[in-house]
Order: structure tokens, then C-alpha cells, then sequence
């Protein structure tokens, strides 16, 4: 697959994600289509490429919002990073991967942006109970939305992998 | 020389530094290029935000029925009641100015005028995330829009316009951690400051601990206006009312939970008040911990 289509693709998650998804939101929290479009692709096509699209995804974040630039980058980076650790770890057919991989990355997502906070002026607490509700919530949103991204990626994937040589494994 | 991995790490780290040196504010393009992408997405944003909104708000209103015509004629009994009140409002209203006018009061109250003196514009889009809390609006500096105005509806304040392009602005909405609203309690006329937190609810902090034996300074049920004492924001705007107080004898100061008089989830359009401008600012543009409310 091309950059350009990989550009459009995560165009359009973000595009969707400030203008569609806060109708979907439980509260003042929605589900992170970018993230888990960034887990489901760095799962299945190496975190090479989920590393890409975190920055790419990250970059246009920051772009539509007022909040300084790298405030979405970084926290993307951390999530491409825990997709890199997670990946290997368990076969790939497993079907708990994905699940378990949006579950720590959006854990790291969250802590991510919270120690990001006062640097942008925002008074946060450390409060175990504040801490833990919002990334339980949070999610609880990812786990569910997640077979709604991963499954037409996974489509996809599969129609774009080129064949592989035994030694490229 | 380097591997295909390699190269590609370094591209990344390079784009990243890129945006460091944006995030830094060296590279004056920045606001330049957020602004012409705000402008090429915005027309796309707003019907897919409203499409969204009415699918959202069709399958709620079909649960909703029932308790939607009790809420009908209730509101058609309070009504009855407003329309004689409103007049005699109209009547006060009209020897307040005569009065002001008198006494060569130079500021308009707007929370009596907030229609006459504010700029409708829609909402088209949220932040994408969950812990910063702002919105973007169809309305910018063509329309006389600038950072820093007031934001507000009729139930209550919404926020800050913190940065206005030419054909929509942000709003800081006041659930925002960054915000700071100067809030007074109606009741007791103390005051202190009003902050968001990343899931969106209000706390008062720094409020006056009370006296043994007094009246409490601030208890469930008050409400919260703006007190215009920073001149940030016109006073009287209704921030929201208290549900919870937490006070302990070794704190300084007392904190309240404050609910927002609006509902953000469900708001739709917003009122940009260009009818005030404050005195502070009517000057150099203020900086952005001015409007954080850090000076």
C-alpha cells in the first residue's frame, strides 16, 4: 500500500474523530479511532509501519487542535511503542492480542497526556481513583470499538501484503 | 551505507524535530498552516458533526418520550409564569440604562443583552481527544471575531475563544484543565477560582474557609456566576451550581464540585460575546498565560 493511501486512511480516522465521534462519546469521553487504527496496524504489519502512522496520526491531531504541537505526537509514539513490545509476544492469530495490546496502549495514551497536562497549563491530580476511572473508561470505549476498526484493516491488509520470502519472518 | 531501517529512523527522527521546532514557535508557518487546513476541513467537519448529532439525538429522543412530554407541559406552566415576569423585567431593565446612563457607566452589562451583544456560530468540531476539552465554531476573524472573547449561551458561560482564524475560531471550553474562570457564589458572594478537570467535571478551589457558627460560605445547591473581577469575562454569567463540597480544618482554603449550567455534550451553537471587550486587553494582546489566568 502506498504512503498516500496510508495518509488518506489516517486523514479520514482523524477527520471522524473530531467531527463523528463525539456523538458516540459515554460523558465527556469518546472512543480514540486514531489509536486503535494505529494498534491495528502496527499489529499487523510490523511496528515499522505502526510507528509511522502513530507520528502521522499524531501530527494531524495536533494540527486540529488549539493544544501545542507533539501534545498528541508524543503519546502516539509511546502507543507505536507498546504495539512493538507487544507484538511476537503472543501468536498472531490469537485472538486476545488486539484487545490486550489497545488495553496497555491506551493505558499509556492516557498516562502519556496527563504528565503532558502541565505543560499546557492544566491543573492535573494523581489521585488513584481520578487516574483509574478515566483510563478505565477510556478503555472500556477502545475495547468495544476496536472489532469495528481492526476487522476492515485486517481486510485490507490482506489484500495489500505483498508475498513474503521465508527469511523476511 | 545505511540500512533501509535505519534511514527510516532517521526520517522520523527529523519529522519529529520538525515538530518540536513548531511546538516551539521558531517556525512562524505554524499558525499559518493550522489555519488553512482548519479552513479546508471545516466545510467537511460541520455536516459530518451534524449528521452525527442527529442520528445521536434521534435514537435518544425515541427512549426519551415519555419523560419528554411530562417536561413539555411543565415547561408550558413555567412559561406562563416568565411571560409576566419578563415584563416587568423589560421595565427594570429600562431604568437600569437610564439610571447608567446618568452616572456615565462605561460597560455594558451584557449578561442582561447577551443576544444583542454576541455572534451565533456552530459547532463543528471537537477536540480529538478526552483530556483537553475544546470545540471549533463556524465563526472567525471576518466575522469580528477575536482570541480572547467570551463564549457563552443563554443557560450559562461555555468558555474562551483562544484562537481565532478567518473562517472559524477555538473555543477553551471552561471543563478545560488550562481554563480558569473567576466564579462568585451567589449566595455568600465569595469568591474563588473555577478549573475543569481532564474528565470534564468543574471545581471551585480557594474559597474562603467559613467561620465557626456562621453561615457556610458554600454549600450544595449555590450558584456560581462569573465575578468579573479578573476581567476576563463579563460578571453574572452563570457558571453552575454546587453539588458537592469538600472542606477539611487543615486545608487553607475549601473546594467545591460545581455542575455546568450548559451542556456541553449536547450544545450546538454558541454565543461569541463581541460586545464586551475587556479594559485589560483593549490594548497589547494578551499572552497565553494571561488567558490561562496565570497574571
Amino acid at each position: 500500500m502506498t504512503p498516500y493511501a496510508g495518509l488518506l486512511i489516517i486523514g479520514l480516522t482523524v477527520l471522524v474523530q473530531s467531527s463523528v465521534m463525539p456523538a458516540a462519546s459515554l460523558g465527556a469521553t469518546k472512543p480514540l479511532l486514531p489509536l486503535l487504527v494505529v494498534v491495528s496496524w502496527g499489529l499487523l504489519r510490523g511496528p515499522m509501519a505502526g510507528a509511522w502512522w502513530a507520528l502521522a496520526a499524531g501530527l494531524m491531531m495536533d494540527v486540529l487542535s488549539p493544544s501545542p504541537m507533539l501534545f498528541y505526537t508524543l503519546p502516539m509514539l509511546a502507543v507505536a511503542g507498546i504495539v512493538a513490545l507487544g507484538r511476537g509476544r503472543l501468536f498472531p492469530s490469537n485472538l486476545l492480542m488486539p484487545w490486550l495490546v489497545v488495553c496497555a496502549a491506551t493505558a499509556a495514551f492516557v498516562l502519556a497526556q496527563r504528565a503532558l497536562l502541565p505543560l499546557v497549563g492544566g491543573l492535573v491530580t494523581w489521585r488513584p481513583e481520578a487516574v483509574a476511572r478515566e483510563v478505565l473508561l477510556e478503555l472500556a470505549l477502545n475495547a468495544l470499538w476496536l472489532p469495528v476498526v481492526y476487522v476492515p484493516l485486517r481486510s485490507l491488509e490482506r489484500r495489500v501484503r505483498r508475498p513474503r520470502i521465508e527469511w523476511e519472518n | 551505507m545505511f540500512r533501509r531501517h535505519d534511514r527510516q529512523v532517521l526520517l522520523m527522527a527529523l519529522v519529529v524535530l520538525g515538530a518540536t521546532g513548531l511546538a516551539a514557535g521558531r517556525v512562524p508557518m505554524a499558525s499559518t498552516m493550522t489555519d488553512h487546513v482548519g479552513r479546508l476541513l471545516a466545510p467537511v467537519q460541520r455536516p459530518l458533526s451534524a449528521t452525527a448529532r442527529g442520528l445521536a439525538d434521534l435514537v435518544r429522543d425515541a427512549r426519551e418520550m415519555e419523560r419528554l412530554r411530562a417536561r413539555v407541559e411543565e415547561l408550558e406552566r413555567s412559561n406562563a409564569e416568565l411571560v409576566t415576569q419578563h415584563a416587568k423585567f423589560v421595565d427594570l431593565i429600562r431604568e437600569n440604562r437610564n439610571l447608567r446612563g446618568e452616572m456615565a457607566f462605561a460597560r455594558e452589562r451584557v449578561d442582561l443583552d447577551l443576544m444583542g451583544a454576541s455572534l451565533i456560530g456552530r459547532r463543528v468540531a471537537d477536540e480529538p481527544g478526552n483530556l483537553r476539552h475544546t470545540i471549533k465554531l463556524d465563526v472567525g476573524e471576518r466575522d469580528g471575531v477575536l482570541a480572547w472573547m467570551p463564549v457563552a449561551t443563554h443557560l450559562g458561560l461555555v468558555g474562551q475563544v483562544v484562537h481565532a482564524a478567518p473562517y472559524w475560531c477555538d473555543v477553551l471550553l471552561i471543563t478545560d484543565p488550562a481554563s480558569r474562570v473567576e466564579g462568585r457564589v451567589a449566595r455568600s458572594r465569595h469568591t474563588g477560582v473555577v478549573t475543569g478537570t481532564p474528565h470534564g467535571q468543574l471545581v471551585m478551589r480557594y474559597i474562603e474557609q467559613g467561620r465557626d457558627g456562621s453561615d457556610p460560605v458554600v454549600q450544595a445547591g449555590d450558584l456560581i456566576y462569573t465575578s468579573g473581577l479578573s476581567q476576563r469575562f463579563p460578571p453574572m454569567i452563570l457558571i453552575g451550581q454546587v453539588t458537592e463540597v469538600r472542606q477539611s480544618d487543615e486545608q487553607a482554603h475549601q473546594e467545591a464540585v460545581v455542575r455546568p449550567a450548559v451542556g456541553f455534550g449536547s450544545l450546538e451553537v454558541a454565543l461569541v460575546v463581541r460586545g464586551w471587550i475587556p479594559p485589560a486587553l483593549a490594548g497589547e494582546p494578551p499572552t497565553l498565560d494571561q488567558a490561562a489566568g496565570n497574571e
